[in-house]
């Protein structure tokens, strides 16, 4: 299997996810609780690879986004490309291998896409104040979920890549 | 592509590049792209639907038959009710009729109802939405009234091939015309407050003075047919409190939704039996 094979193969597992995320947030919704879990689609593109392949999925899952969100058109795909080309800034000054410091940027980027969209969101409709008092809720459970899967769900896709033959330690290896 | 630039700058002159392809891009590629990505996911979210509905149908059969007894048993008395209703209606309608044609007033707009499943909901603070299985191919289109047992849901704000998006009622974007049950002077309804862990409500707006009400005696919301969207007397919510506005000739205030309307599983869409009138600019 090629390089791009394998990372379609990766694309489609964060597809399925993206599926799940919608279905829990139809479930939650009586709850006035909304999920934003952007960034696990993102994370493993950016930090762990060093490839250019990673750059056009996050542009699809931005234009998937898009295309569900009743957001302004092109929101997601800018946020995506955006998140996409911070965790790709993050990786020489991260440890890939250590599962805090892939949670705390997974976090971390949870937390400037959020406040992204929101003022994005706030000059497209600046009559909705109502929002602004739903953010802290919808903000600190995203991150808290973020936090606690975004380390399991990298580890899921390298191992996935391993088995594939992709060894992605011997090619992140310091240059 | 520069071959001694390192990969994050690669990445960097690559994002900046697809950016400034997408601002330039037309709005039609933009168009046709949202319209394309939707199209290709919908079929996912109604194949999870119908998995649901599945589950459902293997979590009832799992009920006793006394149960099935006492369900079928409440349905057959409600069914004798609504009979009952269906004949003061049709006498209520013709009864209409008649008084049209003496006075020679123009009819009220018809409705067929279009029952869809609700198959993925997204209730973020910013938007609110919900997206139903039928669409353009069930003469579902956009702008057209959807409503639930307990009044109004929303209105249609785009349809495909087989799906409907649905802008709630409780959405920051969605205005309409209202009027109070048992007033006829129109007010102005919005959606928007929707705080976590809380039902969700609106505000309505231009109330005048003479509209009381209070904690013991709230007033039902009801839609007007001024907005040319839905028909008259379909329950938007409750106003528990008014306070005057600044310039002292209305009043404003919040309105409570219904509870039901963030866990909805099945809508109907009012579709219109004649088409409407464009009208003239």
């Amino acid at each position: 299997m090629t390089h791009n094979g394998r990372l379609s193969l990766l694309f489609a597992c964060n597809l399925v996810l993206y599926l799940v995320v919608s279905e829990v947030n139809g479930v939650i919704g009586p709850w006035t609780v909304h999920l934003h879990l952007d960034v696990l689609y993102l994370v493993f593109f950016g930090l762990f690879l060093r490839h250019l392949g990673g750059l056009l999925f996050a542009a699809l899952m931005g234009l998937f986004a898009d295309a569900a969100h009743a957001a302004p058109a092109g929101v997601f795909l800018a946020g995506y490309i955006g998140l996409w080309l911070f965790f790709t800034l993050c990786q020489r000054r991260v440890r890939r291998q250590n599962p805090a410091h892939v949670r705390a940027v997974a976090v971390a980027g949870q937390l400037l896409w959020m406040g992204a969209l929101a003022l994005v969101m706030a000059m497209a409709q600046p009559s909705a104040p109502g929002a602004w008092m739903r953010l802290p809720a919808d903000l600190g459970f995203s991150c808290l979920v973020v936090g606690f899967l975004a380390w399991p769900w990298c580890r899921f896709q390298n191992k996935l890549l391993h088995t594939l033959g992709w060894d992605l330690e011997a090619e992140l290896a310091p240059r | 592509m520069p071959r001694h630039l390192s990969f994050q700058a690669k990445s960097l002159l690559l994002v900046v590049l697809l950016l400034l392809l997408w601002w330039f891009a037309p709005a039609l590629v933009k168009r046709w792209t949202g319209a394309l990505f939707h199209e290709f996911q919908a079929p996912a979210w109604t194949a999870l639907s119908y998995l649901r509905d599945v589950r459902t149908y293997w979590t009832l059969r799992g009920h006793s038959k006394s149960d099935l007894i006492e369900a079928g048993i409440d349905l057959s008395r409600l069914n004798a009710a609504y009979a009952l209703r269906n004949q003061q209606a049709d006498a209520l309608e013709e009864e209409l009729r008649r008084l049209e044609a003496f006075f020679d007033l123009p009819s009220h707009p018809q409705y067929r109802y279009e029952v869809a499943r609700v198959i993925r909901r997204d209730l973020s603070g910013w938007w609110q939405t919900l997206v139903i299985r039928k669409g353009r191919n069930h003469g579902v289109e956009p702008g057209q009234a959807v409503v639930f047992a307990g009044g109004v849901v929303g209105r249609i704000e785009s349809a495909s091939a087989y799906t409907a998006t649905v802008e709630l009622i409780s959405s920051p974007r969605f205005r309409t015309a209202a009027r109070f049950d048992g007033h006829a002077a129109p007010v102005e309804y919005r959606g928007g407050h929707n705080p976590s862990l809380q039902v969700a409500t609106g505000l309505v707006n231009t109330v005048p003075v003479d509209v009381f009400v209070s904690l013991r005696e709230p007033r039902r919301l009801t839609s007007s047919a001024l907005g040319g969207t839905f028909p008259d007397g379909l329950t938007l919510g409750w106003v528990y409190r008014l306070d005057p506005a600044p310039d002292g000739l209305f009043q404003s205030g919040p309105v409570r939704l219904d509870p039901r309307l963030q866990g909805l599983r099945e809508v109907a869409v009012l579709i219109p039996l004649t088409p409407r009138e464009e009208t003239a600019p």
